[in-house]
């Protein structure tokens, strides 16, 4: 007797519909699978025949014979034991299981009949519900991430003699309950806060500005100035994420196997640190099948690369096109994907080797070519893409013990939420969101300066010896500062100030 | 171009051959235009004092009449010949200790014999604040007339530069020949220097730049100026030669004071203590060398500017204390401060310290 069950398969962020036909009859006892299944696919057969006869149900010795359908796309991944148990419970004609096709089954199976969790749950129901498809078997390992998808009945099971318990309606499940995304849950949860940085007044404008515009930042500075410590703060000062943004990071995160089994959706922006010897393919994704890489991960957040000159001058190259197209195409032998990355990128560095260089009363012992060579790790068209490079300089004892109030991270965040506001009204036909993103055309149209202000910055080019690609990132910065202000124009006091964010890098 | 000149330029392309050889060989003729008659003393000389190799390409080349060849080269190149003997040779350089036999020269020559010339000259490890000190004494130099000497290195000598190249009064030392201008790393202010003011070197196009150059070449600083600005240095630092050349040749020798502890001074703060004139300001060096130098007029400034400026002046650097102080918000701060900045009152350091400039 022939059995179909629908179930997934991932690729890349989407998942394809998979049909798991079973045939079982009379014959020489095998089992084979076919339908171009890797490994994890095919030993699910060994998972599969365990899982039947421990959960007490009958497993008869017949000619099994599973195909997987569509033949010509590869499955990955063990979230097709589910199916194929299932079908050939039905195929066995044992059991009552009438109305399996109507539902989508996933998930991997242990040896005791027990449902186990699968990565890629979230985005695998968010194609299914797209293609029509409304009633869903899952583990219950998986129900957090499955419950913000609505609409739909979503069944998160332990065993499979429960599966076989709802199919053959002995006993009443309740369907899985829906969630509603609510901003608050992102609020309060951050571990640090801006009002713990004591000091570093400028510095914390300065990433204001950069949070509200987007700008990538890149701090320089001597060993233990603080330079971690401000970054940790910038998630908790960028704007709540939307519901469609929270859905595009818990993908990712779900494929890559990173979610949390407790929350079920990313709330927090992500702050992704790798450690400075990560290779190319761990930060922007590969391996045979394609996996999202950091900057990936970072998708909607932060991407913190502390020393940045100790990274690999090819790996911090990989990074332009990203920052450029906020998207990266991961193509390997086995598959081509595209992976969002739209991250603000926050580096921070030493002034030289030593850490020393250019401080008044600390001696630097690096010679002038291991400085240049230091520096030259980042390349113009890299810096080119980092709007706002600020110094930050280590904070005296007296400041840490001071008792001067600082700003809460709350406060910053409102101001930051206004100004994206005014970017998004204003950028709503040119597909872009933030003042970061602007190109020679977006800046003729909306950061007209006067003539005053004209006038400055040619006057600063002369007097501080800025390069002449100083110039459209100072405009940029300036545009913030000015929806900071709630200003149309772009004033000289904006200009000025955006001026005062370069260092001497 | 006459014999002795040619003389020379023959013996200066003999590449390998010391320079006191070079300079024993012409002391040794009454006039060095008797090279081409009678060769044999300098055979005779190279034999005896150095190898006979040398003694071997010495008249080798000379039966070949390789200067004929070098002549041509020289007289098509890009580049000019001023010899020791040439007329317009600068007579500040005549009188001093090995003198450089010829000097290889790109841009405008009549430079050499400017009326008045200052050399400023400092380490490439330079804080921010006396990078900008360094730029307007040779702005404020050049622009009155008085011709700027330096190097071509990153740091001091390129603030000289860039505070000097736009009025052409500007004179670049090489320490390397003009074939290894493009390894330079401030190679394009070094073209800017060609076409607006002078470049030289006293070695021939094909001898690279190699680090015991250094030491050696700072004696056309001390030679060719008046005086010499230090404007930093390490104990270890070249600029030392420079300040002990200026000190053999009788010139003036001026440098800027740094506080105690500060390491990139150390230099300056010990020629002060021997006797070097301590230098605030542009006016301290026209005092003394007798420079006639317009003072600028700086930029008025607003009254919020004024304010903040004064606290700078009373020694409040750190912005967080600024804020305190004016009471301002860090947002209406920074922008007074990029003011101050442009309009040159004060530099904000590596340490984002404001530093007052006048």
């Amino acid at each position: 007797m022939l059995a179909k069950i629908t179930s997934f398969a991932l690729y890349g962020l989407e998942g394809l519909p998979i049909s798991v036909e079973v045939d079982v009859f009379n014959g020489m006892p095998s089992f084979e699978i076919v339908g171009l299944a890797d490994t994890a696919v095919k030993e699910s057969k060994e998972r599969v025949r365990s899982a039947i006869k421990n959960s007490g149900k009958h497993f008869r010795n017949g000619k099994i014979t599973i195909n997987l359908a569509p033949a010509d796309v590869k499955k990955q991944g063990a979230y097709l034991d589910l199916a194929i148990a299932v079908g050939i419970l039905k195929a066995q004609g044992e059991e009552n299981l009438d109305d399996v096709s109507d539902y989508v089954m996933l998930g991997e199976l242990s040896l005791d009949g027990s449902l186990r969790g699968v990565n890629g749950i979230m985005p695998m129901l968010i194609s299914a519900k797209s293609l029509g498809y409304n009633k869903f078997i899952i583990p219950k390992e998986n129900e957090f991430e499955a419950s913000y998808i609505n609409g739909t009945t979503i069944y998160a099971l332990n065993s499979l003699s429960e599966v076989v318990e709802l199919l053959s309606k002995q006993k009443e499940f309740s369907k899985l309950a829906e969630k509603e995304y609510s901003v608050s849950d992102c609020e309060d949860n951050y571990t640090y806060d801006l009002s713990y940085v004591k000091g570093q007044a400028f510095c914390k404008r300065a990433l204001e500005v950069a949070v509200a515009g987007g700008h990538n930042m890149l701090m320089v500075g001597p060993p233990g100035a603080g330079k971690t410590m401000i970054a940790k703060c910038i998630p908790t000062i960028m704007p709540d994420m939307a519901f469609v943004e929270a859905l595009e990071t818990t993908k990712i995160h779900s494929v890559a196997g990173l979610l949390n089994n407790k929350e079920g959706i990313i709330t927090k922006r992500p702050f992704m640190t790798p450690h400075h010897t990560a290779t190319n393919t761990a930060l922007i994704g590969g391996g045979p099948n394609a996996l999202p890489g950091i900057i990936s991960l970072a998708h909607n957040g932060v991407l913190y690369l502390d020393e940045m000159p100790e990274y690999t001058r090819s790996t911090l190259e990989s990074l332009r096109q990203p920052l450029e197209d906020r998207v990266i195409t991961v193509s390997r032998a086995k598959a081509s994907i595209q992976y969002p990355a739209s991250f603000m990128l926050c580096g921070s560095m030493n002034p030289c080797p030593c850490g020393n260089y250019g401080m008044k009363d600390k001696i630097c012992n690096c010679t002038m070519s291991q400085i240049t060579k230091y520096k030259a790790k980042l390349s113009a068209p890299l810096l080119d893409r980092i709007d706002i490079q600020v110094t930050v300089e280590g904070v005296k004892y007296d400041d840490l013990t001071s008792e001067s109030v600082e700003e809460s991270s709350k406060s910053v965040k409102r101001r930051v939420n206004l100004a994206r506001k005014i970017q998004l009204e204003r950028f709503k036909d040119d597909n872009i969101t933030t003042n970061a993103q602007m190109s020679e055309k977006h800046l003729k149209k909306y950061c007209k300066l006067n003539k005053e202000s004209e006038d400055i910055i040619r006057t600063s080019f002369e007097s501080l010896n800025l390069s002449a690609r100083a110039r459209t990132r100072i405009i940029k910065v300036a545009r913030t500062i000015a929806d900071l202000d709630f200003s149309e124009n772009i004033l000289p006091k904006h200009i000025l100030e955006a001026i005062g964010y370069r260092s001497n890098i | 171009m006459n014999d002795r000149e040619k003389a020379i330029i023959y013996l200066d392309f003999l590449t390998h051959l010391e320079y006191k050889h070079k300079r024993n060989i012409i002391d040794l003729y009454d006039d060095i235009g008797n090279l081409f008659k009678d060769p044999s003393i300098c055979y005779d000389y190279l034999l005896e004092n150095a190898s006979p190799n040398y003694a071997k390409t010495f008249i080798d080349g000379f039966k070949l009449k390789v200067y004929d060849s070098i002549i041509n080269e020289v007289e098509n190149g890009d580049y000019t010949i001023v010899t020791e003997q040439s007329d317009n040779y600068p007579t500040s350089l005549k009188n001093i200790d090995f003198r450089p036999i010829c000097l290889y020269c790109k841009g405008n020559e009549s430079l050499l014999n400017a009326k008045y010339k200052f050399s400023i000259v400092g380490s490439r490890k330079t804080l921010p604040e006396y990078l900008k000190h360094c730029q307007d004494i040779s702005s404020s130099l050049s622009t009155s007339g008085v011709v700027v000497i330096t190097g071509v290195a990153n740091g001091a000598d390129k603030s000289a530069i860039l505070g000097a190249i736009d009025s052409g009064n500007l004179i670049l030392v090489l320490a390397g020949g003009f074939n290894y201008i493009d390894n330079e790393q401030n190679r394009d202010l070094i073209k800017k220097a060609i076409e607006k003011g002078l470049v030289i070197t006293e070695y021939p196009p094909d001898i690279p730049t190699l680090a015991y150059h250094y030491p050696i070449r700072n004696r056309i600083f001390a030679g060719l100026s008046q005086g010499v600005l230090i404007c930093s240095g390490t104990f270890k630092s070249g600029t030392k030669y420079t300040a002990q050349f200026a000190e053999n040749y009788n010139k003036d020798l001026f440098c800027l004071p740094y506080s105690i502890n500060c390491n990139s001074g150390e230099l300056c703060n010990k020629l002060i203590k021997d006797g070097a004139y301590l230098t605030e300001s542009v006016e301290d060096i026209c005092q003394v060398c007798n420079f006639n130098v317009s003072k600028k007029q700086k930029v008025p400034l607003t009254d919020v500017e004024q304010a903040v400026y004064n606290q700078i002046k009373d020694g409040v650097v750190k912005v967080e204390l600024l804020i305190e102080k004016l009471n301002l918000k860090v947002y209406e701060l920074i922008p007074l401060l990029s003011s101050l900045e442009i309009k040159g009152y004060v530099i904000k350091n590596n340490s984002n310290e404001y530093i007052n400039l006048l």
